[in-house]
Parts: C-alpha cells; sequence; structure tokens
C-alpha cells in the first residue's frame, strides 16, 4: 500500500490564488458591477447640482426602491468599499500569477512532463508533422522517444505581458485614489485665470475662449462652452446705473454672467428687470445669439425684447444697456499622478492580450510507438481532425 | 412603409424559410441541404444589409435601435462553414439568434420614432461596437449550436470578437486619458462597454476550462455584448 503524502496547505492555496478559475471569477463579478453602472444612475460626489439632479431622478424612476438600493450602494458602485476589495484582490491574484508566469517562461525551455492522454494520430507520419510544425514558427524540442512542439518563447511572453500591464493598470489607478483629485463643472469666463481650489494650480481661457492653458501637471477637458455677458447701464445723461442680480447682493455697475441657466438682473434706479437667456432653438456655443428682455417693474410687463449676438448696445426708454460678449466655457480639470503608469499599463495589457490571442499557447507532444504517430497535449486543429478522421 | 422595413420584414420570411428547412431536413436525408440552409443565410444577411443601408441613408421612420439591431442581423446572418455534425440543429441554432435581432428590429420599426434614444452608429466608435455586436451574436449562435449537437466549434470567432472588443475598449480608455486625464470618461456607455469585455476575458480566459463552462459562460457574455451594442450611445 502506497504512503499518501500529505498535502501542503500553502501549495494548495497558491494553486487556488493563481487558477483560472479564481480570475475568471473575480473578472465576471466585476464586469457585473460594471455593467450595472451601465443601467443604474451613478451619483457623482463633486458636483452637488448633479448629484441633487440625479437623486431626484432616481426617486422619479425607482420611486420607494431608491433608499433600499442607495443602502446597497447600487448608485455609487465605482465607489463602494466592495467594488474597491474586488480591484485589491484582483491585483493580488494578477501578481501572483505575474509570478507563476515567470516561472513557467523559464521551466517551459527545456522538454516538460507529457500532460493529458495520449491519442493515436492515424494517417500521420512523424518526420513529415516534425517538418509541418516547423514550417509553422513551432518550437520542436526533442528527447527521444519524445517531441514537444510549443511556441515558446512569444506565448509564454504575452500572458506574461498581459498580467504585467493589468498589474500596472491597477497601480496606476490606485495613484490616482490616493492622490489624484478632479474638478467638475469649473466655469471660466474668456481671458480670465482661475487658481484651483485648495492647491497652486491654475486655469486660463483665452479671449475666444477656444484655447485652454494651464499649470503643468493637469489636464483639462473643455466640456461645453457658454454664451457669457458683461452688462452695464447708463441713464439718459450718461450716468451708470447700479445693477442686481439678487436682492442680498451689493449693487455694481457692472455685471458679468455666464449663461449656462437663465439670468435675471435688475437695474433699481430706472424700476426695469433684465432677463438673459440663451436663444431656444440654437446650440449653446460661445457665441450663440442670447435674448434680452427687459421688463418695467413693477408691474413686470414686457417693455423691449430683441436677440443680440456679439456686442450689442439697447435702449430701453431714458436707459442705455451695453452688453459685450464674454464666452465662458465649463470643463474639468484632472492631476492624475498615476497617468503614466496606468498609459503605460494599458498599452502593455492590450499588447499582451492581443499577442495572447494570435500566438495561444499550444504545448504537446507527438512520439512514434511501433509504427503509430501518437499525440498527447493540446494538439493543433489539423491533428486532431486527421485523428478523428 | 419604408423600403428598409420591407427588406428587413423579407430577411425575416428568408430566416424562417432557412430554419424550416433545416427542420424539415432532419427527417430526411436530402443531399445538399446544409449548402441551401447556408445560401439562404447569405441572402437574408444581404436583405438585411440592404435594408440597414437605406434607413441609414436618411429613413427617419427607422430608429437607432432598430437601425443597430439590423446591422448586427445583417452581419450574424452570412453563416460559417459548414459543421461537420449531420444534425439539423447545428444548422439551426446559428439562425435563432439572428432571426430574434431581425423580428425585433422589425418589430421596433413599426414603434413611432418620438421619444426614441439613441444616435445612429455614424461614429467610428459606434459602428465599431456594433461590429462587435454583430460578431457577438454568430459567437452566440455558436455557442447555443454547441449545447445543442455537443460538438466544440472554433475558436476564432470568439478570438476575434475578444480581439476586437479589447481593442475598442482599450482605446477609449487610452483617449480618456489623454483628454480627460482619466481612464473613465465617466458615460454609462463606457461601464457596459468594459463589463462586457471584462466578462469576456473571462469567457475567453475559461477556454481552458471545461467545455459546458465555456460555452455557458459565452452564450452569457455575448448576450451581455449585444445588449451593450444596442444601447451604447
Amino acid at each position: 500500500m502506497a504512503a499518501q503524502t500529505p498535502r501542503d496547505p500553502w501549495q494548495a492555496v497558491w494553486q487556488l490564488a493563481t487558477s483560472d478559475g479564481l480570475l475568471v471569477v473575480l473578472l465576471l463579478v466585476i464586469a457585473a458591477g460594471l455593467t450595472i453602472t451601465a443601467w443604474l444612475p451613478q451619483m457623482p460626489m463633486a458636483d452637488p447640482v448633479a448629484y441633487a439632479r440625479r437623486l431626484s431622478e432616481a426617486q422619479a424612476r425607482f420611486g420607494k426602491a431608491t433608499q433600499t438600493m442607495q443602502t446597497l450602494g447600487l448608485f455609487t458602485i465605482a465607489r463602494s468599499f466592495g467594488f474597491r476589495a474586488l480591484l485589491a484582490l484582483l491585483a493580488g491574484c494578477l501578481l501572483l500569477r505575474l509570478i507563476e508566469n515567470g516561472d513557467r517562461l523559464r521551466q517551459s525551455q527545456e522538454v516538460m512532463e507529457p500532460a493529458g492522454e495520449w491519442e493515436s494520430l492515424a494517417g500521420v507520419r512523424l518526420p513529415d508533422v516534425i517538418d509541418g510544425l516547423r514550417s509553422r514558427h513551432y518550437r520542436v524540442l526533442r528527447q527521444p522517444p519524445l517531441f514537444q512542439a510549443d511556441r515558446w518563447p512569444w506565448a509564454n511572453v504575452f500572458p506574461l505581458l498581459a498580467h504585467a500591464g493589468g498589474l500596472l493598470l491597477l497601480v496606476g489607478l490606485l495613484l490616482t485614489h490616493l492622490w489624484g483629485w478632479r474638478v467638475e463643472g469649473l466655469i471660466i469666463q474668456s481671458s480670465e485665470r482661475v487658481t484651483l481650489h485648495d492647491t497652486e494650480k491654475w486655469v486660463a481661457l483665452d479671449d475666444d475662449a477656444h484655447r485652454v492653458t494651464h499649470s503643468p501637471g493637469i489636464v483639462t477637458f473643455v466640456e461645453e462652452r457658454v454664451p457669457g455677458v458683461r452688462i452695464s447701464a447708463a441713464d439718459g445723461t450718461g450716468q451708470p446705473l447700479l445693477l442686481q442680480q439678487t436682492a442680498e447682493s451689493d449693487p455694481v455697475t457692472q455685471l458679468t454672467v455666464a449663461l449656462t441657466e437663465d439670468q435675471h438682473i435688475a437695474i433699481p434706479e430706472a424700476q426695469l428687470g433684465v432677463r438673459l437667456a440663451p436663444q431656444p432653438g440654437h446650440a449653446i456655443e460661445a457665441h450663440s445669439p442670447v435674448l434680452v428682455q427687459v421688463y418695467r417693474s413693477p408691474p413686470g410687463q414686457l417693455t423691449s425684447e430683441t436677440v443680440v449676438e456679439g456686442d450689442a448696445e439697447l435702449t430701453v426708454g431714458e436707459v442705455g444697456l451695453e452688453l459685450i460678449s464674454v464666452p465662458y466655457a465649463r470643463l474639468t480639470a484632472t492631476f492624475n499622478p498615476g497617468l503614466w503608469p496606468t498609459g503605460a499599463g494599458l498599452v502593455i495589457l492590450i499588447a499582451g492580450l492581443l499577442g495572447s490571442a494570435a500566438w495561444p499557447v499550444r504545448r504537446f507532444w507527438l512520439r512514434e510507438e511501433t509504427g503509430e504517430t501518437k499525440g498527447a497535449g493540446d494538439l493543433p486543429p489539423n491533428l486532431a481532425i486527421s485523428e478523428g478522421a | 412603409m419604408s423600403i428598409a422595413v420591407i427588406f428587413t420584414g423579407l430577411a425575416c420570411g428568408t430566416l424562417l424559410a432557412a430554419v424550416g428547412l433545416a427542420l424539415w431536413g432532419s427527417s430526411r436525408q436530402v443531399p445538399g441541404l446544409s449548402h441551401a440552409v447556408r445560401a439562404i443565410g447569405w441572402l437574408a444577411g444581404a436583405l438585411l444589409l440592404i435594408g440597414a443601408l437605406l434607413a441609414w441613408q436618411g429613413d427617419h421612420s427607422v430608429s437607432a435601435p432598430a437601425l443597430r439591431l439590423i446591422l448586427m442581423a445583417a452581419l450574424a446572418a452570412p453563416p460559417a462553414m459548414p459543421h461537420r455534425c449531420s444534425s439539423p440543429w447545428s444548422n439551426v441554432m446559428p439562425i435563432l439568434p439572428v432571426l430574434i435581432l431581425a423580428w425585433v428590429s422589425l418589430f421596433w420599426t413599426a414603434r413611432p420614432v418620438a421619444g426614441e434614444t439613441g444616435s445612429p452608429p455614424v461614429s467610428a466608435m459606434g459602428l465599431a461596437v456594433v461590429v462587435c455586436g454583430g460578431l457577438g451574436t454568430r459567437a452566440l449562435g455558436e455557442a447555443l449550436s454547441t449545447i445543442a449537437v455537443q460538438t466544440p466549434h472554433s475558436e476564432w470567432l470568439t478570438t476575434a470578437t475578444y480581439a476586437l472588443l479589447t481593442l475598442l475598449v482599450g482605446s477609449t480608455a487610452l483617449v480618456n486619458l489623454w483628454q480627460r486625464g482619466m481612464v473613465w470618461g465617466g458615460t454609462a456607455s463606457e461601464g457596459g462597454l468594459a463589463g462586457a469585455w471584462l466578462a469576456w476575458s473571462a469567457a475567453w480566459l475559461g477556454a481552458r476550462q471545461r467545455s459546458r463552462l465555456r460555452t455557458g459562460l459565452t452564450v452569457v457574455v455575448a448576450s451581455l455584448l449585444v445588449s451593450t451594442a444596442l444601447t451604447y450611445s
């Protein structure tokens, strides 16, 4: 009776951690999380206005279930602890598999122990098969009476690259999460330079709101360009009149507003109210036409309505209004210390995966036994067909 | 009734005829029947493609999701090489997903356009996602055929779909990184596409696992890819 060798628990853990099954499960669960983000609204944290809008949309869509779904973290999947823990597990799994693949690459230099059942390959001559395999860039190793054919080293290098790329990508994402930041919905008027809150970084917009400049190390993305107006008013004698945007705000002689939404300005001395809005039916761009409506206050009667493009001067009774076009841009500024590791990781990952797809690991063994050719392992389809024929 | 709808309807009828012919052939040994089924599949593919092109040219009665469905069905309709297996299901199963897509698109075109979301796949990215969806439909048909007749199908389709999906997701992530400084653009479509890619990665990795698991995974991820391609904007 053969003595049973006790199974090393660490080896069992290693085999589990580097197994294809674990990686498949992790990828599927992460994929499920990402797929949910496509179907359920995800709450933005940086922009309170957008958060409130999304939440009210979710409440309208899901009703009473919204609270439960929110508690389960279904509206903040990518930021949830569970999702991040899965990514950490994936990183650990990739690291162990990277080590395993490196070892496999080294071990694959020599003939390995045949794996799988031996099958008869009818109608096949071994020398012809060996010649055919060599012409198809297979590496053929010989250890009489055994022949091993595989695609070493590239078939082993590409999975190694894919694992290294995936790991580097996750490291880049971790760096982004730990030390990166993002400012969304930043509204800057043309010719303005803004210092970003709590940082020394700045963003500036040129006169036409077309070109954004910024301090080194950050990336800016223009979400949209919107029209803006610098408005001032004067009475019949040319004396400037005071303007107020809200009842609480200090009166000023000149106001600059971005037309991301309708703007209302009061001219208390002239008892006038001005409404500025992007002209309906036009695409919102930096120099879109602006609808200007002037109301008498009280009683709120529309006195004048006109559409202006660019700079304009309007006269309403004794009051002259000067409107100067000041386009704005709504942009996102990002500081990402993990930019380069993420980019490099992505490129290496794509190269590794595409290489693995085009050049799969296919290792098999051939031998001649009593005039018959036999094969074992991952046999190519043409050999498998001849076996089946 | 628009011409695109007529062509799609003809394709639906043709695909039904192909399924009927394959099933009819199961009880009779008719020589060359599988070739006839293949020829009908090619004809259906051509009809769907013509219908999609006509709709794309400016037929506003066909909504964007319906157009995507027709395009995916057109890409998936031409059958692959005949199976060595003589079972009629090996001919029927690859047609079934195409038939479903074509019929759904036909019913969808009957709906009014008002309130329809999504845009036609005019961008290179949108078109590539639809091509992925078409390949995914083919892979779905192959996987269903494998389940039905228990013979392994060729791996090239799964691999080609995965390679294209990898290129798409990778290039989107790199463009986002370059333009926005983040891998994630934050759109729902990107999340769906990344999810489909990861799921397909799992299925591709599972190719080394047991055959049933691999085939089951292929069915699930191919369905996911088709639904992602349908809603991608």
